[in-house]
């Protein structure tokens, strides 16, 4: 489907890019008859850079630091768009190859590196958005708990630039012009893209990595015993013990190399999903309504059957999620809310292969601060699951210690210097229930418009079971050069 | 007929009198700055502007901005400006709502989290995109939050000026102790202001150069903002501009300022 939709994306943008060379003079020309825009843009961005992983517990003193205590991993991230931008429509194609090093050696299909490809559409008092593309709903400042319509990429999720982190997906969205200040848009999307998980590697979550352990574990329990049965049974037969050998071996790596995950075929149109929301402005406030009828992004991990036959069945929970959102200005702050209800089938709380309901919210402010050019920016993200009294042990969201709630505050303080050339931030995320934490010091230095240095150290902390602590072996920091064109 | 003559003469005298003050003293501070409101008001205005920042060394930034400025039913103001160039800062929307009687409504579309978001009265004395204007420069200050008086007349880039201070009612309110202003007297354009900080001290002026008539408005073509204290400058040159044409109401809408383009 993707180069499916990658072929019509391109050949609109051609007629578009032909059509647009016969358009009226622009506006933009100068006196000197400069004209300083174009229907027609390429576009990018390329960065580079080196993360020096430092674990300050690997050494005792900062005297005793040694070159070996660092670990260096270079990478080149480059992303490259061709975009058509009209008076009626727009068409983006928007490549990239993200990660730590370009590997040469698996080339991939070209749509492999496709970031978005979309066309949208204007008519009043419509709009038609159609392709791989990335929709952003809700009020919050680079967290949402109702932008449900795209999927995420946690292969770099320390990434803080929020749209690279999340990944874009087949689907068709009309807009409407809903009175005078209000919209409503109605967004569809065929197929179901699940979230991205690092397999292995230094960001690999804790809990996938004890997934596979047990799946290594049980496949080689698994393995081992069906080795031995049919040996047995083979000798028993035949009195062959070479038979008896190759059959063994012959079942053992059948064993070994079947696949171990059952997954469900969310390519199909049975995971479509459906969104609604409804935005309007009015003289203070703005304000949001949202549905979603889709797919809990979180899957659902069945290991009934890993012991006797050694696979694992993923599945994911249909979903419901209301959401609300609003934000004003009061007494100078800027704030802002974001509130989800999300209905599984699970009413009750009692079925432990599905996912209770449970209720997820932002809360947040900004402000300047009349002290320089200090910038504070607050975020509260929560959630709690209800009727989790009824979630025991087996359930796949049941905790051993019990705490069924979760608020982080995320925050970010800044300050720029030489007329915002230099802005110096600190942000920082730390989880009130579990008391693990992660924090960024950062220098970015723009040394021209579109050319930037960026000098970062994340810093992770807490105990191991946590979302942060689980990362705290990986602290490191980071130089960054970017230029956008 | 002495006597009549007499009375023909001081009754002369006195209309005449009469008419001299109506035209050199009438006015106050305050007429003379609705006649600026009144006299450089169409009813719309787009307008394609190079920005030049430029820094106390000497080095330039160059910004491209289209801008829409339309009244509403209201003779409310509603400003749209969108940048063009360069790379980093393209398609960020701004967007200004006045209301009556409280401050006005800013918005800014930030297009590397997609998002729009409000802009607080604590950010109105912040830079906008890195010029020499805030964001209270951007938004409107009605004519009567100042005090307006008659300073002197002189001459300005040859043309007659009324020199009018405009102090704030709440100082409490406005970055400026006070602003002083040159106001061509037979075209009502401003082409001078001293903007003062709250010590007192010059801190901001701004000219207006190559004064146009476009349509039925004086029109200056180059407007300059240099800020005395720091050093730096900014530079407005208009590429086009029209006036008075049809703009249809959503381009000052939220929903636009998110989706960039009208339906």
């Amino acid at each position: 489907m993707k180069n499916r939709i990658f072929i019509s994306i391109l050949i609109t943008l051609l007629i578009l890019v032909a059509y647009g060379s016969f358009s009226q003079e622009s506006f933009f020309k100068s006196s000197g008859g400069k004209d300083w825009t174009s229907n027609f843009s390429v576009g990018g961005e390329i960065s580079s850079g080196s993360r020096y992983f430092v674990n300050p517990d690997t050494f005792g003193d900062f005297k005793d630091f040694k070159a070996e205590n660092v670990t260096v991993y270079p990478y080149i991230d480059a992303s490259f768009n061709l975009k058509y931008s009209g008076e009626s429509a727009e068409a983006c194609l928007d490549f990239s190859n993200p990660g730590y090093t370009i590997d040469i050696t698996e080339p991939a299909s070209i749509t492999a590196y496709l970031k978005e490809a979309y066309i949208h559409y204007y008519l009043s008092p419509f709009d038609l958005l159609a392709g791989y593309a990335k929709v952003v709903w809700g009020k919050g400042d680079g967290v949402h708990v109702i932008d449900l319509l795209n999927a995420n990429d946690y292969s770099d999720f320390i990434n803080g630039d929020y749209l690279n982190r999340r990944i874009s997906v087949p689907l068709l969205k009309l807009g409407i012009e809903a009175g005078e200040a209000g919209y409503l848009e109605l967004a569809y999307e065929p197929v179901f893209v699940p979230d991205r998980y690092p397999e292995s590697g230094m960001w690999m979550p804790a809990e996938l990595s004890a997934l596979q352990s047990s799946i290594e574990t049980a496949v080689g329990n698994l393995v081992t015993d069906t080795y031995l049965s049919t040996y047995q049974s083979v000798l028993t037969a035949t009195g062959d013990s070479v038979q008896a050998g190759l059959a063994a071996s012959a079942a053992a790596e059948e064993i070994q190399n079947k696949a171990h995950y059952t997954l469900p075929d969310t390519g199909s149109l049975k995971y479509s999903q459906f969104a609604e929301r409804y935005t309007v402005s009015l003289s203070n406030l703005d304000l949001g309504f949202s549905h979603y009828y889709g797919f809990v992004r979180e899957p659902v991990i069945d290991t009934s059957n890993l012991a006797t036959k050694g696979t694992v069945t993923i599945s994911y929970d249909r979903l419901n999620a209301f959401g609300i959102e609003a934000s004003s200005v009061l007494l100078g702050f800027n704030m802002w809310l974001e509130a989800a209800y999300n209905l599984t089938s699970d009413y009750s709380g009692g079925d432990p292969m599905v996912h209770n309901n449970s209720v997820q919210y932002i809360v947040g402010f900004d402000r300047n601060i009349p002290l320089h050019n200090l910038y504070v920016n607050l975020q509260l993200i929560g959630s709690y699951i209800i009727n989790n009294n009824r979630i025991e042990e087996g359930d796949i969201q049941y905790r051993s210690d019990g705490v069924y709630h979760s608020n982080t505050l995320a925050w970010s303080l800044s300050d720029t210097f030489l007329n915002d050339v230099v802005k110096v931030q600190l942000n920082g995320a730390y989880n009130l229930e579990q008391a693990d934490y992660m924090l960024r010091p950062r220098v970015d230095y723009a040394l021209t418009d579109d050319l930037h240095m960026e000098i970062f150290y994340t810093y992770f902390q807490g105990d191991s079971g946590t979302n942060f602590g689980q990362f705290k072996d990986n602290s490191f920091a980071e130089l960054k050069f970017s230029i956008t064109f | 007929m002495f006597k009549k003559q007499f009375v023909i003469t001081i009754l002369s005298i006195l209309i005449l009198s009469t008419a001299a003050f109506a035209v050199s003293g009438s006015y106050t501070g305050r007429d003379i700055m609705r006649l600026v409101e009144k006299g450089s008001s169409p009813k719309t205005t787009h307008a394609a502007v190079q920005l030049d920042i430029i820094e106390k060394n000497g080095t330039k930034k160059t910004r491209i901005i289209e801008m829409w400025m339309a009244k509403d039913k209201n003779d409310l103001n509603r400003t749209l400006i969108v940048f063009i160039k360069p790379t980093s800062v393209k398609n960020t929307r701004f967007l200004v709502l006045q209301n009556k009687g409280k401050p006005d409504d800013q918005y800014i579309y930030l297009p590397a989290l997609r998002r729009v978001r409000r802009i607080s009265a604590s950010s109105r004395n912040k830079s906008f995109m890195g010029t020499e204007f805030t964001y209270e420069d951007m938004s409107t200050r009605n004519l009567d939050d100042d005090t307006h008086r008659i300073l002197r007349e002189e001459k300005y880039q040859g043309y007659d000026c009324y020199v009018i201070e405009s102090v704030p009612k709440k100082k409490s309110n406005y970055s400026y102790s006070k602003t002083v202003k040159w106001v061509a007297k037979d075209k009502w354009v401003i082409l001078k202001v001293e903007m003062y900080d709250k010590s007192g001290n010059l801190k901001k002026v701004l000219t207006m150069d190559k004064l146009e008539k476009i349509g039925k408005y004086w029109t200056p073509r180059v407007t300059t903002v240099k800020n005395v204290q720091t050093g730096r400058a900014t530079i407005l040159t208009d590429l086009n501009i029209e006036y008075d044409k049809k703009l249809p109401s959503q381009l000052f809408s939220v929903q636009y300022l998110k989706r960039g383009k009208l339906d």
